[in-house]
């Protein structure tokens, strides 16, 4: 175990903040994750399917090497990683110091539930009487005080809210495990000191306080309560504000003289509520309003016992600090909520629909309306809906809403069979990312969802009481309809999450003016505060991959700092436990099972199941220990390993997923691989409610143990093998992606080798003047060069190009040539593609053979070089889409509306007379460039849209464009000569295909790079160790650019950080005896971890990147791909013990 | 970057008026949320989209033969819904202000109307129903008019709702005490409002 | 609960009874009206058909009276385009201060000055939230059992300043109608606009949204209506809609203090319940049993 003395803190435990925790951990930075939410997973922890695939797959971020130190289920059921600390319920609540050194104080909700002992059964929820809404399923389901945050998470465990419970001790009483608490006998202990003037107030609530367990004092004057206060210790005070002689506030202020640190809470009548706050501003803890009800009264007094009494709060110093507090959601009930939201059950937002759809969902994912349980026949969505809105505080777009439409629509067809009929309501389709445009082409031709291009106003019922809603929307053409729909989808826009101003006074970075986090100049990571990165949408707006590259691009800034500051790769040298090979012994199992707090024993006659097993020949010996959750239960259970000759152990208690931490330490404390060891659920065989037959139970127990017997006998662990990492990487592309992934790898003391086709570095930058928000590209591409050529570490190769390349993670060989015939041979654990893009060249609309005919890039570049000057147009019109989104190009290349915008914009600033018209199809002005678009619309151009289907028409009369189209809203020919026609042509890919078969991954249909899983491995291809960056896998901006490359050098660092790397316990292997050589495990491999070696005449594992999934054992049809624990005799052996007991 | 604020008080006769109505719909980006709402698009020649999209582009004279921003009834649908925050009922009256002051010959039935009313308003300082109902059907000079609302008069009087009161109106005399004419209520005030907007 | 009292020209006129009704519902419910001494007209929807200033002086105007009686009192109206035409000075002087001072050169003339005192209310924003529909329940003395009332309360009340009610999917008076014992008819048409003075100038199209609105209420028993435009434009011309439709579509139309007065047991002469245009002998029958 190698360990880092660096480490992180990063605040909000969503996509983003798992992503960039795992980056940081992988990199062996020890990590802290917090997320106030009781659970982890933000969002997502919501959505069972994800664009564009339609079902999850975040499991795919789960580390790929060293994948021991992690666990290996389904990560929206939880995580767990050696060098994570995940604490929930927790919040940042101050920070100090400086990059590389800050102290964070952390404080953690008090827990009434010991996440140790519950099991999860659900007793407690039985007799909690509360009942609420539950946010998980947005509101669409009730449920109780006591709840489980998230009904699928590994370990599961119940959680108190705070604000609901009444305190009423049921759960308390009825938990088997002992697991809840809510510290009434520690309450005796509290003192409160009641001061009012009226007998009647004192004396009900002593009577009240009494009962919940409080030691109260009572004083009937201010001057009594001061006295009082000086002979005794008090943990509260509840002090009335209207008194004869010294009121309260007078007695608070000497008392706060007597003993600064006294809780005193106020309490106040209506018409002295401002004293009262006046009062919190001179030290008063809180206020209480009269008249009191004991019932609502009591649990503020005990919240804020807890508040004062139980609160975790815990210092520590990390590094730096990465926010991804994620984003809310938009509530259509606020503002003017023109779509009955909240007064039409049939309403729902996108998230309540996904809940709708959801298996975990309120009628198990079955589509009904939610006001009356009817089919569901016809679905509208309605996009922009608090987004795109200056009324709803919103000139920006929400960026993810199109899409989540467009795949909501799809499973609505999937999941009816295609009879459910779907509309999207929008105003432009924002289908600007990779392979987006397909996907809703697709939807509409081959699915059949309606796209209906019309901003509807409201929606209303039909009149009659038949729950249908009516939309009446006017088309294009002014055309008013009505149509009536079952139910309507709102796409709730993204808002800064409520805490946001908070975190960001604290930790001293700036929000931008819709709230959400600001980010510097061509960074989308980096904050004012330079040890304070941000990720995901906590900075606004992004979808997953969106959201998944900008928080590598966070963890690798916020590991620069930490190095910078000297904090990173030194190592503490991590002790190498001797463990002991017991191959060659027989199998002795020592199986040890735990009583569960009587649960178990009281259900079953342990003595009996401890003889059974005793009378099996591979176990040497049984023990029965109770609670081997408990910190007593556990050190017995050590001890009794300790002194014994076993070689394996069975432990038959609950939950396994909890104990692969546990197992771990008792490895190293013993010498054992844990891989000898198995953790067994018998707990959930006697969850109540199943009201088995005895003897039925003692049957599934004693399979339960059988099976995990067989298991172990066969298990025969290979020491892990671990491969030598050659700590250099190779980097192709010298634009500013490869250029930015260069000194990200180079800063942190890797050799880097930078490989550029051209004379030149700074690619496309070298033709860029200026960004819509008025940065310089030329100055950042002069930064990036010049830092770039006096690095150190990183060594240029200009009019070079590759001829070869081989190998595999962490030892690849690369020849390149340069011009000058010279060649070069480099060795490398990585390599970065970044071989970039460019602007495509068109023969539409007569381009090439007009002097006024020019390109985006054109533009720009003459009017930087002042051969088009403004003074000396009148008229400038845009075509959107040149030969884009259509096939066969049919993409977006996204950049080109900025760039139009960009343009426009600054010719009118320029001189505001010139008229400017744009031809689009749909403006993809998505996330915050949506207000250059209303700049501009502002500043007087023209937008007038087209379909495909009827585009512009130029022609040339005397050698100048003349223009034709029709402006759908007023229905007529537009026909304009302008000065100049600009086109925007899109973004091809660079040289991309003769690099990639170079290096062994593939492109997609369109040339760009193919990353091995869009959303969560947008920069990795399949084949480990080759990473891509910027235009060569998609059109993107500078910004996204530089996030990417940042994300691809992370993605790098995780394996140049280390000598070796450890392969996983669970991998597979050749019997070369057995193989055939047909090679279909090649083909089947999902990691390509395996190829057929030439010298060798055989086929070969690459352990390192072997995943342990068990296909090529299954496609071989020779039995000669094993997996190791999981061989034929094992699970063959496995079947029959749960057979045998089957009757 | 500050907001432009939208300045309607502009002097009426000229062209500045729709240039400030232009500047209030520039922002506008075709949704057809105005349209869609409107209550009496189904009587409109151009949809208010439309006739925003006519001012973008500074079609006056089509804008000005369009009935359409007579036939807003000033019910704000339009102004509550635009995602944009437009204020689309006050730009509608800059339209009504602009028509009347260009005289624009189509849309006279419904300037007299307004007219004649703040004229009653200017004379009296409260409306005079009685009196101003008839100098609007007068003005019209369309005899069949007011036979369309001749029953309503008529039941109107029977439940005493139409008084007929004296014109409460200020005598301005000479030197000698004299009256020289009857000043309307708000005629001052008026005139200082027409000085206040010629600025 | 005192109340600075602006009735507006129609409320002198065609709207007498809701001047009227207004007046001593509120005093049967305790609350204190004193009428604006020397008010004008408002500007109504022509003085913005004629000059933007113009309409905000005429409107300021009144605002100034009201706040030289009593700077920190609400002003409130019962007619929903005299309530729209004062409120939005309020507003538009907060955001403008230019246009406040233009406005107070003007009102010299006057010898007045509005500093942007006062509330401006409508009559429902204080009846549905300065009275308790729980401490209203005891008042009634003649309940409305069995009534079903459809409520409209058309645009300006509602728009476009979202104060007191959802301005697509009013439901503010339902309280109030059901501690007097009234039943609410379910419609959608309580927002929608009857078309206002397009009824003198573009008659058709308002005959139009009117009827409809008509339509819509069949099944009710009245309709209530906050706003003389509306109460017109419902009332007049039911039977020349009846007669385009080809059904009858008469209803009695009464404004909201005149029900709310009915149910505080005020008699129909003191509501001025004669004084409606479209009224029933059924619906009188109905409300006297």
């Amino acid at each position: 175990m190698k360990k880092k003395i660096g480490s992180a803190l990063v605040v909000g435990s969503g996509i983003s903040g798992i992503r960039s925790a795992l980056d940081m951990a992988e990199q062996g930075y020890q990590v802290t994750l917090i997320d106030k939410a009781p659970h982890l997973g933000g969002v997502l922890t919501q959505l069972d399917y994800q664009f564009p695939t339609d079902h999850c797959g975040m499991c795919k971020m789960l580390p790929l090497v060293e994948r021991d130190s992690s666990s290996q289920y389904c990560l929206r059921k939880g995580l767990f990683h050696e060098n994570i600390d995940i604490m929930l319920s927790t919040e940042l609540v101050a920070m100090e110091g400086e990059p590389g050194k800050f102290q964070v104080m952390l404080r953690q909700e008090p827990s009434m539930v010991d996440q140790e002992r519950c099991i999860g059964c659900g007793e407690c929820a039985g007799v909690c009487p509360v009942e609420v809404s539950d946010l998980f399923n947005a509101g669409l389901t009730r449920r109780k005080a006591i709840y489980l945050p998230i009904p699928h998470n590994i370990p599961n465990s119940y959680v108190v809210d705070m604000a609901t419970c009444t305190h009423c001790g049921k759960c308390e009483k009825i938990c088997p495990t002992q697991a809840i608490d809510f510290g009434k006998e520690a309450r005796k202990k509290f003192r409160i000191l009641v001061v009012d003037d009226e007998l009647i107030v004192r004396d009900s609530l002593k009577e009240w306080l009494l009962d919940e367990g409080f030691e109260v004092h009572m004083a009937e004057s201010g001057a009594e309560a001061l006295e009082k206060m000086s002979e005794t210790h008090f943990h509260l005070t509840l002090l009335d504000i209207k008194m004869p002689g010294i009121d309260g506030v007078e007695v608070l202020k000497r008392a706060k003289e007597i003993r600064p640190d006294l809780p005193v809470v106020m309490m106040t009548a209506y018409a002295t509520v401002e004293t009262a706050v006046e009062a919190m501003k001179i030290g008063a803890h809180d206020y209480l309003m009269k008249p009191f009800d004991p019932d609502s009264l009591m649990p503020l007094i005990v919240n804020l016992y807890h508040d004062i009494k139980g609160a975790n709060v815990q210092e520590m110093e990390v590094g730096s600090v990465i926010l991804a507090g994620g984003f809310d959601s938009y509530d259509p009930f606020s503002g003017k909520n023109t779509y009955g939201y909240g007064l039409f059950p049939n309403v729902v937002t996108s998230i309540e629909f996904e809940r709708m759809l959801s298996g975990t969902g309120p009628n198990p994912g079955k589509l009904i309306r939610p006001g009356d349980g009817e089919e569901v026949q016809k679905i509208a969505w309605l996009q922009c809906v608090g987004s795109r809105d200056q009324q709803a505080d919103a000139d920006f777009c929400s960026s993810a809403c199109c899409m989540f439409a467009v795949k909501e629509a799809l499973l609505a067809k999937k999941k009816s069979g295609g009879k459910i009929d779907t509309t999207i309501f929008y105003m432009d389709m924002r289908t600007f990312g990779k392979d987006f445009q397909r996907y809703r082409d697709q939807a509409e031709t081959e699915s059949g969802v309606r796209f209906e291009r019309s901003r509807v106003h409201s929606v209303d019922t039909t009149g009659k009481d038949d729950g249908r809603l009516r939309l009446a929307y006017a088309d294009t053409a002014g055309a008013i309809h009505v149509e009536d729909f079952d139910m309507v989808v709102l796409a709730a826009g993204q808002r800064p999450p409520s805490s946001t101003q908070k975190v960001a006074e604290m930790c001293g970075v700036e929000l931008n003016q819709w709230g959400f986090c600001q980010t510097e100049g061509f960074s989308l990571s980096r904050t004012n505060n330079e040890g304070v990165l941000v990720g995901g949408s906590f900075s606004g707006l992004k979808d997953i991959s969106e959201s998944v590259i900008q928080a590598s691009s966070a963890s690798l800034e916020a590991s620069r700092i930490i190095h910078s500051k000297g904090g990173g790769l030194s190592e503490e040298p991590s002790p190498e436990t001797d463990v002991r090979d017991v191959s060659r012994e027989a199998p002795r199992v020592l199986a040890v099972i735990c009583g569960c707090g009587g649960a178990l024993s009281n259900s079953v006659n342990l003595d009996e199941i401890s003889n059974w097993l005793e009378a099996k020949a591979s176990v040497s010996e049984v023990h029965i220990i109770d609670s081997i959750c408990t910190q007593d239960g556990w050190d017995n259970l050590k001890e009794t390993l300790q002194n014994n000759l076993a070689n394996r152990v069975l432990i038959g208690a609950c939950m396994p997923y909890v104990y692969a931490r546990k197992l771990k330490e008792l490895g190293n404390s013993t010498g054992l691989n844990p891989q000898l060891m198995e953790v067994v659920d018998l707990r959930t065989l006697v969850f109540p409610g199943g009201d088995k037959e005895n003897d039925l139970l003692k049957q599934e127990v004693r399979t339960v143990l059988s099976m995990s017997i067989e298991k172990l006998k066969g298990m025969d662990p290979l020491p892990v093998t671990t491969s030598k990492i050659i700590q250099k990487a190779l980097v192709v592309g010298g634009g500013i992606a490869g250029l930015t992934a260069a000194l990200a790898i180079a800063d942190h003391g890797f050799e880097v080798t930078l490989v550029e086709k051209t004379g030149e570095l700074g690619g496309n930058l070298r033709t860029l003047h200026r960004t819509i928000e008025g940065h310089s590209p030329q100055e950042l591409m002069a930064k990036t060069i010049s830092r770039v050529e006096k690095h150190p570490l990183i060594k240029t190769h200009k009019d070079a190009k590759i001829i070869y390349s081989q190998g595999y993670v962490g030892n690849f060989s690369t020849s390149i040539e340069r011009e000058d015939g010279h060649g070069e041979t480099i060795e490398h654990g990585v390599t970065v593609l970044a071989t970039g893009g460019r602007e495509a060249d068109t023969k539409s609309y007569s381009y090439g053979e007009s002097e006024a005919i020019l390109t985006q890039q054109d533009l720009e570049q003459r009017l930087a070089e002042g051969t088009v000057a403004p003074a000396g147009l009148a008229s400038v019109a845009m075509i959107q889409c040149v030969d884009s989104r259509e096939e066969p190009r049919n993409y977006c290349s996204r950049i080109c509306c900025q760039s139009a915008l960009k343009n426009a914009l600054f010719l009118k600033e320029q001189d505001p007379g010139i008229d400017i018209y744009i031809f689009y199809r749909d403006m993809m002005s998505y996330g915050f460039m949506e207000t250059y678009f209303t700049q501009a619309r502002k500043a007087g151009v023209i937008f007038v849209p087209y379909d495909v289907n009827q585009k512009p028409k130029v022609n040339l009369e005397n050698g100048r464009p003349k223009l034709s189209a029709i402006d759908p809203i007023l229905g007529r020919e537009w026909v304009l000569e302008p000065d100049l026609l600009v086109l925007s042509t899109g973004i091809v890919p660079g040289d991309g295909l003769g690099v990639a078969g170079q290096f062994g991954v593939t492109v997609n249909q369109d040339g760009f790079y193919q990353e091995a899983e869009s959303r969560w491995r947008p920069v990795d291809f399949i084949k480990e160790g080759v990473f891509m960056c910027g235009l060569a896998h998609s059109p993107r901006s500078i910004k996204e650019t530089i996030a990417m490359a940042n994300a691809a050098a992370q993605r790098s660092l995780r394996i140049l950080n280390s000598e070796k790397l450890a392969a996983g316990s669970v991998v597979a292997e050749v019997r070369h005896s057995l193989c055939s050589l047909c090679e279909r495990c090649i083909a089947f491999c999902p990691y390509e971890a395996r190829h057929y070696s030439e010298d060798e005449e055989m086929i070969v594992v690459n352990e390192l990147m072997c995943q342990g999934c068990g296909s090529c054992a299954a496609v071989c049809p020779n039995s000669a791909s094993v997996l190791h624990g999981y061989s034929d005799q094992q699970v063959f052996g496995v079947i029959d013990a749960a057979l045998e007991n089957v009757a | 970057m500050a907001e432009k604020q939208i300045d309607f008080d502009i002097p009426v006769d000229g062209s500045d008026l729709l240039e400030s109505v232009q500047e209030s719909v520039r922002a506008c980006m075709q949704c057809g949320t105005c349209s869609g709402s409107c209550a009496n698009s189904f009587a409109m020649d151009f949809t208010p989209r439309h006739l925003w999209r006519l001012a973008q582009l500074g079609e006056t004279d089509e804008i000005f033969n369009s009935k359409t921003f007579y036939l807003c009834s000033a019910c704000y649908y339009c102004t509550l819904r635009c995602p944009r925050g437009l204020k689309l009922t006050e730009a509608m009256s800059a339209l009504k202000r602009l028509a009347t002051a260009r005289g624009i010959k189509r849309h006279r039935q419904s300037s007299k109307f307004y007219e004649i009313f703040i004229k009653t308003v200017e004379r009296y300082g409260r409306v005079r129903e009685m009196e101003f109902i008839n100098r609007y059907f007068f003005s019209l000079k369309d005899p069949l008019l007011p036979l369309e609302f001749v029953s309503l008069g008529f039941n109107l009087m029977k439940k005493r709702k139409i008084p007929f009161q004296l014109p409460i109106l200020k005598p301005v005399r000479d030197q000698n005490g004299k009256v020289k004419y009857f000043e309307g209520r708000f005629e001052r005030l008026f005139r200082k409002v027409e000085e206040l907007e010629a600025r | 609960m005192n109340y600075i009292y602006y009735p507006g020209c129609s409320l002198e006129a065609t709207a007498l009874e809701y001047n009227l009704s207004t007046q001593a519902t509120m005093g049967a419910l305790g609350a204190e009206l004193t009428e604006l001494k020397d008010w004008t007209c408002c500007g109504a929807s022509a003085a913005e058909a004629t000059s933007y200033l113009l309409s905000m002086v005429l409107a300021a105007r009144n605002l100034a009276l009201a706040e030289k009686m009593d700077s920190d009192a609400d002003i409130m109206i019962p007619c929903s385009a005299c309530y729209l035409n004062l409120r939005k000075v309020e507003d538009h002087v907060k955001q403008d201060k230019k246009l406040l001072d233009k406005i107070n050169e003007a009102l010299k003339e006057e010898g007045l000055e509005y500093k942007g005192g006062v509330r401006v209310r409508h009559l429902v924003d204080v009846l549905v939230n300065d009275f308790d529909p729980e401490s209203i329940e005891p008042l009634v003395k003649n309940k409305l059992t069995g009534l079903r009332v459809a409520t409209y309360y058309g645009c300006q009340a509602l728009r476009p300043y979202v104060i007191y009610d959802d301005p697509e999917q009013p439901r503010s008076l339902e309280p109030l109608l059901l501690a007097v014992g009234a039943k609410v008819h379910p419609w959608e048409m309580g927002a929608k606009c009857c078309g206002a003075a397009l009824m003198t100038t573009k008659k058709d199209v308002a005959l139009e949204l009117t009827g409809t609105i008509l339509k819509a209420a069949q099944g009710a028993d009245c309709i209530v209506t906050i706003c003389p435009m509306c109460e017109m434009n419902l009332e007049a011309f039911q039977e020349s809609i009846s007669k385009t439709r080809g059904e009858d579509l008469r209803i009695p139309v009464l404004y909201l203090p005149q029900l709310i007065g009915l149910a505080l047991g005020l008699s129909s002469e003191e509501i001025k319940l004669e004084m409606n245009l479209a009224m029933t002998d059924a619906f009188k029958t109905k409300i006297a049993g």
